[in-house]
């Protein structure tokens, strides 16, 4: 069996995570960090991205597909993931659509699934899936014509409100930049 | 996009600003058909794809006129020379661009 | 085959066995009535106007690659008619009605979307120039209204209000403006006009005019000749280059202009919104990406891409108005080849050629003309003679001096 090392504050938490090797990799094991997503603590440890901390959680579905809301996990282990989209961070600072593969685990780092409702596990909008043959690419354009005027009173704000990933932080960013240019020569 | 100017060194296109075809040659006020050859001098332009050349001014940097040959599909320049050299060049030659 | 929920919901439950092509893809004949060059939404569309207007239906759409990958496949999607001139008031008000009834004539939804455009205003003599402009607009009977900022804020609370250079002070709404759904455009246009005769042929260049004492007799593609009595031009950024295989020089020079769309986000902004301190205008699709543009790059170009530095000044212009935006990620990224006008205005004429119409110089604002381009141009070449609608648009405007210039800037492309 794996132990973390003594000190380690995960124990509170919750149990040592089963799927931690116990040595090799890139982390460094004896520097717990702790991180919430949806709303659930759980440790991970210096060197994790979000998605390995969450594959040692035991954490396997962490989106949904942006049509038919299929169940999504973490598909890769760098910049092409295409499924552990999450937004990180909250409040004026949020960034939607974040790789959970691309983002170094911080100590107090807190994420969101996103496009489900009303929940990750329970996610209505699922029906998209059972209804897809009737979803077919570019159907849009084939219907929604009728009544005269539903289209934007009714179809399109509710096809706006299912599609989009995450959600933008609408508020001003409060952080400042430093710039740097290179120039590439490129014509 | 860089482009060389002859005095600052290569710049990116930033900063200059963009007059458009060189090769215009204004007509005479005193010669045959004026209003038809200003009509043509100041709206009528060739506008080719492929090699072009064109009045830059080096506005963040020497405040130069430089005609520069580019080719405007590629963006590949191929020579960039002040504008008084290009004229001087062109009225030793008797006219056109 | 019409298409509805019912066909929709009837072609499922057979397993989608019995869905028509949207278009057919017919050889080329040795001979039509009128060639269009140019498959795009402006050609596309005189090709269905001029079969449902104009009951001529032995009409063929040339087009070099796939119809829609010029700039009908290209554009931010805008549609408005909040113009300062009453040429150009008149016709792309005319456009907006056949917009908004273009779903039911094409039987296709190209999704236009009515959401309003606000042109936000940072000064007072800014202000005065929207006033002008919205009270141009309401004498020729279109929507405007000026806004003060604070019912500017009630739409669009998360703006920059306060920014120090760039204050907002208000807004001029177009309620009727908004968008549609480009690539439905140009398919919409392309079944309807194919289902009443019209041969759509793709990937067939035109190198060449065939002309015979000064009259128009047919087009040379790479597959050999077709013979014509009227030939269009709707070839947007390379109308030069194909005016010259007439002998033709225009006011006319090719430009890139940039465009940008984000990742995919919820709902975040409801109407279409244009910087008044900068060059700079987004949109959401309803996809959930952010559609954004601005300035021209500013020299002449056939490259369809554009510089970073124009890049960079772009979305400068919009993190200045919405500083939210920048906690957004950029996932495409391309560039239009247009075709820039002395004026800035479009040009819909007759050539010195008999027989040969010329559609282009439509700048960056070709997308909202779709359909009263079409209408019109068909009109032209059916009828020999201009709609009043576009009758100002001549060729020989430049050298009469009744140029049309929105922004006057006088004869310099770039500056439109």
């Amino acid at each position: 069996m794996t132990q973390q090392a003594a000190s380690s504050p995960s124990n509170t938490m919750h149990s040592i995570p089963p799927h931690r090797l116990p040595h090799g990799g890139l982390i460094d094991r004896s520097t717990p960090l702790r991180f919430s997503f949806d709303g659930h603590s759980y440790a991970g440890l210096a060197g994790d991205t979000l998605a390995s901390a969450l594959v040692a959680n035991g954490v396997r579905l962490v989106g949904r597909s942006f049509k038919y809301h299929r169940p999504r996990g973490i598909f890769s282990a760098g910049s092409d993931e295409p499924n552990a989209l999450v937004e990180l961070r909250d409040g004026t600072r949020r960034e939607p659509n974040t790789r959970a593969t691309t983002v170094e685990l911080f100590d107090g780092l807190t994420a969101a699934s996103q496009h489900h409702w009303p929940s990750l596990a329970f996610d209505v909008m699922a029906m998209n899936d059972v209804l897809s043959p009737f979803l077919p690419a570019g159907f849009y354009y084939k219907t929604f014509m009728w009544p005269t005027g539903f289209w934007e009173k009714v179809y399109e704000p509710a096809i706006r409100r299912a599609a989009g990933l995450g959600r933008a932080a609408g508020a001003d960013d409060p952080d400042e930049y430093e710039k740097a240019s290179r120039i590439a020569t490129f014509s | 996009m860089r482009i060389v100017c002859p005095y600052c060194g290569e710049r990116g296109n930033e900063e200059f600003s963009y007059l458009g075809d060189a090769s215009l040659v204004r007509p005479d006020p005193a010669g045959a058909n004026v209003t038809q050859a200003f009509a043509n001098y100041v709206y009528m332009r060739d506008n080719p794809r492929g090699v072009h050349r064109e009045l830059w001014y080096h506005v963040a940097g020497c405040h130069s006129w430089l005609v520069v040959t580019r080719d405007t599909m590629s963006h590949e320049i191929t020579r960039v020379e002040f504008a008084r050299d290009a004229a001087s060049v062109r009225s030793l030659t008797g006219g056109g661009g | 085959m019409k298409y509805s929920a019912f066909s929709l919901i009837y072609e499922t439950l057979r397993g989608h066995a019995d869905w028509k092509p949207v278009w057919r893809e017919p050889k080329p004949k040795a001979e039509y009535d009128v060639i269009i060059v140019g498959g795009g939404g402006h050609g596309l569309a005189a090709a269905y106007y001029l079969a449902k207007e104009h009951g001529l239906r032995n009409v063929a759409v040339l087009e070099k690659g796939w119809i829609g990958s010029g700039n009908a496949g290209r554009n931010t999607t805008i549609i408005r008619s909040n113009y300062l001139l009453p040429a150009n008031i008149q016709f792309y008000e005319w456009s907006m009605k056949l917009w908004e009834r273009l779903e039911r004539d094409l039987n296709y939804n190209v999704m236009v979307s009515q959401r309003g455009i606000i042109n936000l205003y940072h000064s007072d003599a800014q202000r005065d120039a929207f006033a002008r402009r919205g009270n141009a607009m309401r004498l020729n009977g279109v929507d405007a209204e000026l806004l003060d900022r604070k019912q500017v804020r009630a739409m669009l609370p998360f703006l920059d209000y306060d920014n120090a250079r760039f204050p907002i002070h208000g807004g001029l709404l177009q309620r009727r403006g908004g968008t549609a759904r480009h690539d439905a455009v140009v398919w919409g246009y392309a079944r309807a006009a194919d289902r009443r005769g019209v041969d759509i042929i793709q990937n067939c260049e035109v190198t060449g005019f065939v002309i015979r004492n000064g009259r128009i007799a047919g087009v040379e593609t790479a597959g050999g000749t077709i013979r014509a009595g009227k030939v269009g031009l709707a070839v947007a950024g390379n109308t030069s280059r194909l005016a010259a295989m007439a002998g033709l020089r225009l006011p006319i020079e090719s430009h890139v202009i940039q465009a940008f769309v984000t990742e995919s986000i919820k709902p975040a902004i409801d109407c279409v919104l244009t910087f008044g301190a900068g060059h700079f205008y987004v949109s959401q699709s309803d996809k959930g990406g952010l559609v954004f543009g601005g300035d021209l790059d500013g020299y002449n170009t056939y490259a369809q891409r554009g510089n970073l530095p124009t890049v960079e000044d772009i979305i400068e212009g919009g993190v200045a108005l919405w500083p939210g935006l920048g906690r957004l990620r950029l996932l495409r990224h391309w560039g239009g080849l247009i075709d820039m006008s002395m004026d800035g205005s479009p040009i819909i004429d007759r050539t010195p050629i008999d027989g040969l119409y010329l559609n282009g110089g439509w700048c960056y604002g070709g997308f909202k003309a779709t359909p009263a381009s079409g209408w019109c141009f068909a009109h032209m070449i059916a009828r020999d003679v201009p709609h009043a609608l576009n009758a100002p648009f001549r060729l020989d405007r430049f050298a009469a001096g009744t140029v049309i210039d929105e922004k006057g800037q006088g004869a310099q492309p770039n500056l439109h």
